[in-house]
């Protein structure tokens, strides 16, 4: 089938639901070398170019205004050679230069080139509402657009201007696709128009999806046509030569769940569809395949439903779930397809054959890759993993890296795959602060077996361990707040540090200001104790010939022997408190063990047990009315300290005749 | 019938010495500061020198005149169209002098803001504008070096001294003889002139730009502020410098006396404002503030404390005067109007005669509500509405005690389930490592658990307590090993240091430390 020009602006793009996922997303036409993919910045679409030969970001742009991106075509700059063009399949000739065509919210649509990275032309005046579609003739000088207006607008990109615009009655256009002969278009809504461009004429209406049309690609040839919905698993393969109503669909290509993209093979009409979960569908030779069905079927007014010849998904190496296919494309050469996979914010390409050498359709590949999640996969992350240059094997060459610490280098192979034929891009896709992680390995590898000598030799830096400057001046103005700032350090090296190198004029107005606050707050104790044996163990020397020492130390001294007097009591205490506690932990053991050991025996008495409880409680009901108090005592103590209730009673008592020693008294 | 019941006796413990002198409690009472924002850094403060003392405040092209009472600002003068700088009243407060960036010197009318005399014979922005004593007369000086004596009725220079050869940001007249004229500038020094001589008759070398100058009462002694240092020089000296204060971290860039001359404050970039006594020049107190200083003033009648700063921030601080220090109306006037609220109240404040035999009243004692079940012998009760309500730990460490004295205190605890033990223990744990309970607080931790050491483990909320108990007495017998060592060192310091420097006469109190 390649009898005709190979260029065909084969595009495709379409709103994904996915959440963080990609908003729109193209492959470059046949050679594939690109992949465009809109994604949701923070307050704008960026439009992030993919170099599918090693993964990493060719361009950034997002709109400077803050436009939303509704639809994106690859195309071929106007100001291109057509000569050039004509001989692209001549590795001889310059390549055309690549540009996209972006539809944008406000109705205008704007060209984006590759080459020089920013909009190159902007196609305003045809739409008012947003632009839906955009086509681009193979010489990329016409193109056609269609808009939430509904009005078909053809360009003259060179002048940016437009030639003619036609209204589409009756329903919302979403979808474009020029034929290769670039004389008929295809606008589809939920039904399909064949519109002649020559003079802007309905040729044909093919109406079969349910649902919006959410891919539509002209064969090679032109002679059908193919086209997906959405919430739909169909794949409609139309005539576009018949005639007759009731010929016009060819076949039915369905898959097991909803399609969010198709694609169909120039070179021998292979369709594949990517399902909502990701997972590659194809059938070979659609056209003749269903042509031959249409002659056999032709007749019952039915078209053939074929279910898929093959499909590719690709399943995570820990628990077998499938990590999602973005987008896939036909390669020039037959029988391979690209994918990109993983999420928007790192696509990773892979080249799959799904023909197998002897040219028998594999029927199903499961490539088991590593589910990449070391990235953040939120919008935050974005930007910055936009700047690290992604590359395919980022993380799979990491990971083999850490063992082989001798190399200088990593190891740059690529880990096991189900398939050999992975992308070459794996070789040079080294990050710059990857290669430096490694050259740092490799240098402190190489010092460990180095002598303590050299590393001694080293220039220390130094060190911001000390507080020196900022205690003198603390001290030096009375600032209270700074004194408080240094003294709240505890790390003993800082404290070491800092006193060591207070000028000695400072030594007594710091030990001054310590044990006042010491003896102020005597919960800060521990922390100013720090400070204070530090002052008083470096500076002891200078401490030693200071006049009134004893008297300026006096207080702190006898405040310290205070504290210190009720040492005996205090270890006491911590004695008894440790006897209580263990016991309590005993008691509570031993009532674990007790319940665990006798449970089904205890029930059966406490049930005798409870019942006797109830009699007493009775009985006592009746006879403590009269002592309110210590019936609401009780009350109080629910069955908690029971051994008390002697002691309770008996403290009333006293209370009570204390009281009347009282009276007496005052009377 | 029997003797009055005893109030509970709250324990006073000694104070420690150094910390909260009078002084301290004194500007601490300039509370409640009031921030004001300026539209750009607020370059000077004056204070009226008449009562109610409003100030002036000069920011960006404008000078405010705040009002005392209400701590905003009543009056605004913005007849400059460049930054204005050194609003200052005169002697009387009617009058209102300012300079501006231009050069230009204008004198207002406070009242009516009425611009009454212009002078524009300087060339580059004039920082110092002030009144002489005489009230005729203005000196100004500014950045084109000169300082010039102005006579306000004839609006003409009379003098001009063009001895400095930098900036002047800084000037004074002397209250005493308002013949001299003090100018601090950029170029280091500090010039006197005599507006007799109508010379400079006295140079003094500050060493650092500078920024402020001030005069005592007596015209005897000049305080300057530049760079982080502050001098004070002796005038009858012939400019001899008295002190250097060297308490600032950044450049000092405002002075003031308070109303009687006996506190030095001092603003800096530092954020901070130091008072100094002024008898031996040591700080008394720092007051910081959220952004650096360019200008403070302390209200003639001590009542107001006004900080520029450089971030255009106002800061209005008030100490609320007691009732002896203002002034008694009977002494201002006496004459009662009749018909008026005050002649109907007359006579109501008479005191009598010192021989007068007075019935005095006796006052009720009000007692606490824990005195009140003390004086019932509810000690358990008494405990609890010490804890109950918000008393300070002094008062619950005191009734502790008395309960002790009483034998009263297992009778106080006792008899309690876990909810109404729960504040005591709280109480304990929150307060065993002070020391100055901790003696008591452990004697009732004891008592508590011989109390209830059968019943423990029963409730989780005590023994909750009882753990966290546990673990601060272990925390703070590490920590008294560690005092213990410290002691240590310090016993061996004592030893080694009062060998050879010990003042005669004072005997070592390591002794009678070691047996307690």
């Amino acid at each position: 089938m390649g009898r005709k020009p190979q260029y065909k602006p084969k595009v495709d793009s379409e709103a994904l639901s996915k959440p963080n996922d990609a908003v729109l997303l193209a492959f470059d036409n046949v050679p594939a070398e690109n992949f465009a993919l809109v994604t949701q910045g923070v307050d704008l679409h960026r439009l992030r170019i993919f170099d599918t030969q090693n993964s990493t970001v060719k361009r950034d742009f997002s709109s400077p205004q803050a436009d939303k991106f509704t639809c994106l075509r690859w195309g071929v700059s106007p100001t291109h050679e057509p000569v050039a063009k004509k001989a692209r399949s001549a590795k001889s000739s310059t390549a055309p230069s690549k540009v996209i065509a972006i539809g944008l919210q406000n109705g205008t649509i704007g060209i984006y080139s590759l080459a020089h990275g920013t909009l190159t032309a902007t196609l305003n005046g045809g739409h008012t509402a947003p632009v839906t579609d955009v086509v681009m003739s193979r010489s990329g000088k016409v193109a056609y657009s269609v808009g939430e207006d509904s009005q078909i607008v053809a360009w003259n990109v060179v002048e940016a201007s437009v030639t003619s615009k036609w209204k589409v009655e009756g329903q919302k256009i979403n979808k474009l696709a020029l034929s290769n002969d670039e004389t008929k278009l295809l606008a589809a809504g939920h039904s399909i128009q064949l519109w002649n461009l020559k003079n802007q004429s309905l040729i044909q209406t093919y109406s079969g999806h349910a649902n919006n049309v959410t891919n539509i690609i002209f064969s090679s040839d032109d002679d059908f046509f193919v086209s997906a919905a959405e919430h739909d698993r169909f794949i409609n393969v139309w005539d576009t030569t018949a005639e007759q109503k009731d010929k016009l669909l060819l076949a039915e290509l369905a898959a097991d769940n909803d399609l969010i993209h198709v694609d169909l093979s120039e070179a021998n009409d292979a369709v594949l569809a990517i399902t909502e979960e990701g997972v590659v569908h194809l059938w070979q030779n659609a056209s003749s395949a269903s042509s031959t069905a249409a002659s056999k079927l032709g007749r019952k007014k039915k078209s053939s439903v074929r279910f898929s010849e093959s499909s590719i998904r690709v399943l995570s190496d820990k628990d077998a779930s499938t990590i999602p296919i973005l987008s896939a494309t036909f390669l020039a050469q037959s029988g391979e397809v690209l994918i990109a996979r993983n999420s928007a914010i790192k696509p990773i390409f892979e080249i799959v054959r799904y023909i197998d050498d002897r040219g028998e359709i594999i029927k199903e590949i499961d490539l088991t890759r590593q589910l990449i999640s070391g990235y953040l996969i939120d919008d935050e992350a974005l930007a910055a993993n936009n700047l690290k240059a992604t590359q395919k094997a980022y993380d799979e060459s990491g990971v083999r890296v850490l063992g082989q610490v001798d190399f200088g280098f990593p190891d740059q192979t690529v880990p096991d795959g189900d398939l050999e034929d992975l992308p070459n891009g794996t070789a040079n896709g080294q990050t710059l602060e990857e290669k430096l992680q490694d050259l740092a390995m490799a240098e402190s590898a190489v010092d460990d077996t180095k002598t303590r000598k050299s590393q001694a030799r080293r220039v220390q830096t130094p060190k911001a361990n000390s507080l020196q400057q900022m205690l003198v001046q603390a001290l030096h103005s009375n600032d209270v707040q700074l004194l408080e700032a240094c003294l709240a350090h505890t790390d003993p090296d800082i404290i070491r540090n800092t006193v060591r190198r207070l000028p000695t004029a400072y030594v007594i107005p710091f030990l001054t200001q310590l044990i006042t606050k010491f003896q102020v707050k005597p919960n800060r104790g521990p922390a100013l104790l720090e400070w204070i044996k530090a002052v008083l163990l470096i500076h002891a020397a200078y401490l030693m010939t200071v006049p009134n020492l004893v008297k300026q130390l006096s207080n702190f001294y006898q405040a310290l022997d205070s504290r210190l007097s009720g040492f005996n009591k205090l270890l006491n205490l911590q004695g008894r408190l440790d006897l209580v506690q263990s016991q309590i932990a005993m008691r509570q053991q031993y009532k674990a063990e007790d319940i665990t050991n006798e449970a089904i025996n205890i029930y059966n008495e406490e049930d005798d047990v409870s019942e006797d409880e109830d009699a007493l409680a009775d009985f006592e009901d009746g006879e403590d009315e009269m002592d309110a108090d210590s019936d609401a005592d009780m009350a109080g103590i629910p069955g908690e300290m029971s051994l008390d209730e002697g002691d309770d009673e008996e403290q009333e008592d006293e209370d009570d005749e204390d009281e009347e020693d009282e009276d007496d008294l005052s009377d | 019938m029997s003797t009055d019941f005893q109030k509970l006796a709250v324990k006073r413990y000694p104070k420690v010495i150094g910390r909260k002198s009078e002084e301290y409690r004194y500007w601490r009472k300039f509370k409640s500061p009031i921030l004001a924002k300026e539209y750009a850094s607020v370059t000077s403060v004056h204070f009226s020198p008449v009562a109610p003392h409003d100030f002036a405040v000069t920011a960006s092209a404008r000078v405010q005149i705040y009002s005392a009472k209400t701590h905003t600002a009543k009056k605004t003068i913005s007849r400059f169209k460049d930054t204005a700088y050194g609003a200052t009243f005169r002697n009387d407060g009617k009058l209102i002098v300012a300079g501006d960036a231009t050069g230009l010197v204008q004198v207002f009318d406070v009242g009516s803001r009425a611009i009454l005399r212009t002078f524009r014979e300087h060339t580059h922005p004039v920082h110092v504008t002030k009144f002489l004593p005489n009230n005729t007369q203005i000196m100004t000086a500014g950045d084109d070096k000169i300082v010039k004596v102005w006579d306000i009725p004839s609006e003409t220079a009379i003098t001009t001294f063009r001895d400095h050869t930098d900036y002047i940001r800084s000037g004074s007249i002397s209250p005493d003889d308002p013949n001299l004229i003090l100018s601090g500038s950029y170029d280091r020094s500090i010039k006197l002139f005599d507006l007799r001589a109508n010379s400079c008759v006295m140079t003094m070398d500050h060493h650092d730009p500078v920024e402020d100058l001030l005069m005592f009462p007596g015209g005897g002694v000049v305080v300057s502020a530049g760079g982080t240092n502050i001098k004070v020089w002796d005038l009858f000296a012939g400019g001899r410098p008295m002190q250097v204060l060297s308490n600032h971290q950044k450049t000092v860039t405002s002075l003031c006396f308070d109303g009687n001359y006996t506190r030095l404050l001092a603003g800096s970039l530092d954020q901070h404002v130091k008072i100094y006594n002024v008898q031996d020049y040591k700080v008394v107190h720092s007051v910081k503030y959220p952004a650096p200083i360019l200008s403070v003033a302390l209200s003639p009648d001590d009542t107001h404390l006004v900080t520029g700063m450089a971030n255009g921030l106002l800061s209005i601080r008030q100490r609320q005067l007691k009732a002896a220090e203002t002034p008694s109306k009977k002494d201002t006037d006496d004459y009662l109007r009749t018909g008026s609220y005050r002649f109907f109240i007359r006579g109501q404040t008479y005191t009598g005669n010192s021989d007068d035999f007075t019935v005095e009243s006796k006052r009720k004692r009000r007692l606490a509500d824990y005195d009140r079940l003390l004086k019932k012998f509810e000690y358990g009760n008494a405990l609890d509405a010490a804890l109950r309500s918000s008393h300070p730990p002094v008062i619950i460490v005191s009734l502790l005690q008395e309960l002790i004295h009483r034998d009263g205190l297992s009778q106080a605890l006792s008899g309690r389930d876990d909810i109404s033990l729960e504040p005591i223990v709280y109480f304990i744990v929150k307060h065993v490592d002070n020391p100055k309970y901790s003696n008591l607080l452990i004697d009732v931790t004891e008592c508590i658990l011989e109390l209830y050491a059968s019943v423990l483990g029963q409730s989780p909320l005590v023994d909750d307590l009882i753990t966290r108990l546990q673990t601060k007495v272990n925390k703070e017998v590490l920590f008294q090993k560690d005092l213990q060592q410290v002691l240590g060192s310090i016993e061996m310091l004592f030893a080694k240091s009062t060998g050879h420097a010990a003042p005669p006469g004072y005997t070592p109190e390591i002794p009678n430390g070691i047996v307690a």
